[in-house]
């Protein structure tokens, strides 16, 4: 297990050191000249241009440039904010619970969502149920999230007056995002569940446990179920990039101050370095989630450990 | 495509959707029954009526008529972000696939960095070096599929490199970009196929969302998306300004999901033996 954990964090490493250094080239991959694009075309004197590039470094070679880049990254410095000056990484830390509440919210909402509805459909297999299920799960992987949310907010804000319409406001204002959120990452698993469990419930140690004359409650959770959640575990990971995009959007429609807004505003204004800390803060975020469902994926399933 | 038909009653509802959808995007200036720039302040926030089936918006612009021609980008945004990553993903896949080695290692290599930036954010950080703007979208949603094609064509291509049949060819003296383009590229494209369907409703709902916050279509313009941008303020007394919208987007992408799933369906099959 150790060993397999070390080999996982050493892979981690380089796809990580990799994403910084794209996140680095960003600025020279700006088409013209970085700090013209930086000043949106606004009259500025070659004397100021050329004080810019010092500031940011541009007037060094490109090596030490990104060494520099790296070796701040790694302490958590993503260099200042072209606009407010101050560092970006305190930005990013101000808004980030906001978005990581909603994502992680929407994982803990979605999760047993899902995998309820899977169960249900595989057991209820080729019933109306069943199709049921199935169309209902590609309707939510299609409907556009951010207008899901504009007709929820119609119907539990404005209309019954239940729910915030939006903003930091607890828990209250938490529900309706966290469920839009959820129903995309709900609806793959949903597919996904029902998909493994079909597949578990045809193998021999489940006919074996039947036959055993155990009760069916036994056969579909203890022995079923725990198998069929396995590459279901798998998925987990990678649906928190979904989410993460997904937080992304309907924090603009529930107009809250997470990592999304803090982005557009900073695309808008031509914020690079706020915009390459947005990009490298959330990549490092989404390869941790990777890292851990990998490791307690290995914790669940002791195959993997000896691979 | 007899397969597909057979399918189910929900592939041939979802294909005939599909097929009006694109006949009503093309001919979008001819059935429009107004120009969906034109405002008509005299005739604004009207509810559908017989005149205007889908009602009237802030500004008296025709909704019908701005779906139709929102139509046409939504399309194109799928279609062209599916070109994009279709033409490099299968020349980079095919090259890596085939070549092997160094070259390989580093383009998998690249693509694991490119797959560790969650896509939203990657298109995000796309649009922020070549800026906001639907050509800028399409092309920021293009990039960021690249690597999810350009890995399925290189599995494939390891897959059938050793094939005797390729093997065969080689020997008889053809040049790698012969024997890629000929022998190896015609049978990884099924499964390509798959993924593009997917893909293009993936990526219209991505563009509709990239849209929504402001960074693709620019107002006036009648991009799904964007037209729900607009809608927002006004949705506690015009509902059909943002249910028609949103509507148009999901029907499009739940055809093409629904499609998608039954041709992965049908060359599962194939898949296995290739695979295999």
């Amino acid at each position: 297990m150790f060993n397999y954990v070390v080999r996982r964090v050493l892979q981690f490493i380089p796809v990580w050191l990799g994403v910084a250094i794209l996140v680095f080239l960003m600025v020279h991959l700006i088409p013209g000249d970085p700090v013209n694009a930086m000043m949106g075309g606004r009259p500025i004197s070659g004397e100021a241009v050329e004080q810019m590039r010092h500031q940011l470094g541009l007037d060094r070679p490109l090596l030490t440039q990104l060494v520099d880049y790296l070796g701040r990254a790694v302490r958590g410095d993503m260099g200042n904010s072209l606009i407010s000056k101050a560092p970006v990484s305190k930005d990013i830390i101000d808004r980030f619970p906001y978005t990581l509440q909603l994502a992680l919210a929407g994982l803990g909402l979605g999760i047993p969502i899902g995998i309820i509805f899977g169960v249900i459909g595989a057991v209820k297999r080729g019933t109306l149920v069943d199709k049921g299920l199935l169309v209902g799960s590609l309707v939510f992987i299609s409907v556009p999230g951010f207008w899901f949310a504009l007709l929820l907010i119609y119907v539990f804000s404005v209309w019954l007056g239940w729910l915030p319409i939006g903003g930091t406001g607890g828990l209250k204002a938490l529900i309706m995002p966290a469920f839009v959120l959820s129903l995309g990452g709900a609806a793959t698993l949903t597919r996904l569940t029902r998909t493994s469990m079909l597949e578990v419930l045809r193998s021999d140690y489940v006919r074996t446990a039947r036959s055993k004359g155990l009760s069916e409650r036994v056969v579909l959770y203890k022995h079923a179920l725990r198998n069929a959640l396995n590459p279901v575990v798998t998925i987990v990971g990678l649906e928190f990039a979904g989410l993460l995009g997904g937080a992304f959007i309907l924090e603009q429609v529930y107009s809250r101050p997470g990592l999304g807004r803090l982005a557009v505003q900073a695309i808008f204004t031509r914020d690079f370095p706020m915009v390459q800390g947005i990009v490298l803060y959330s990549s490092t975020l989404f390869l941790l989630a990777n890292l851990l469902v990998d490791i307690s994926y290995a914790l669940l399933d002791p195959r993997i450990r000896y691979r | 495509m007899k397969a597909l038909w057979k399918k189910g009653l929900d592939v041939r509802v979802s294909i005939i959707g599909m097929v009006a959808i694109i006949l009503l995007a093309v001919f979008a200036p001819l059935i429009a029954p107004f120009d969906p720039l034109k405002q008509d302040i005299q005739d604004r926030m009207q509810p559908p009526n017989r005149h205007h089936l889908m009602g009237t918006d802030q500004l008296g612009r025709d909704v019908f008529s701005r779906i139709l021609w929102g139509g046409r980008l939504s399309l194109t945004v799928g279609l062209i972000a599916v070109a994009i990553e279709l033409v490099f993903g299968i020349i980079i896949g095919l090259i890596s696939g085939y070549l092997g080695g160094a070259v390989d290692n580093l383009i998998m290599r690249l693509c694991d960095v490119m797959l560790a930036i969650p896509g939203l954010v990657m298109a995000l950080f796309i649009v922020a070096i070549i800026g906001p703007g639907l050509t800028k979208v399409m092309i920021a949603l293009g990039i960021g599929s690249i690597p999810g094609v350009t890995r399925l064509v290189r599995g494939a291509t390891l897959a059938l490199k050793d094939r005797d049949y390729v093997v065969a060819s080689r020997a008889a003296g053809a040049k790698p970009s012969q024997v890629m383009m000929w022998h190896v590229l015609p049978n990884v494209l099924p499964p390509i196929l798959v993924l593009a369907t997917l893909d293009v409703g993936t990526i219209i709902l991505a563009g509709a969302g990239l849209s929504y916050i402001g960074l693709g279509a620019q107002p006036p313009s009648p991009e799904w998306g964007a037209m729900l941008t607009g809608a927002r303020d006004y949705f506690t007394v015009a509902w059909w300004l943002s249910v028609f919208p949103g509507i148009a987007i999901m029907l499009v992408v739940l055809f093409l999901n629904i499609i998608g799933d039954a041709v992965r369906d049908i060359i599962d099959p194939w898949l296995r033996q290739v695979r295999g």
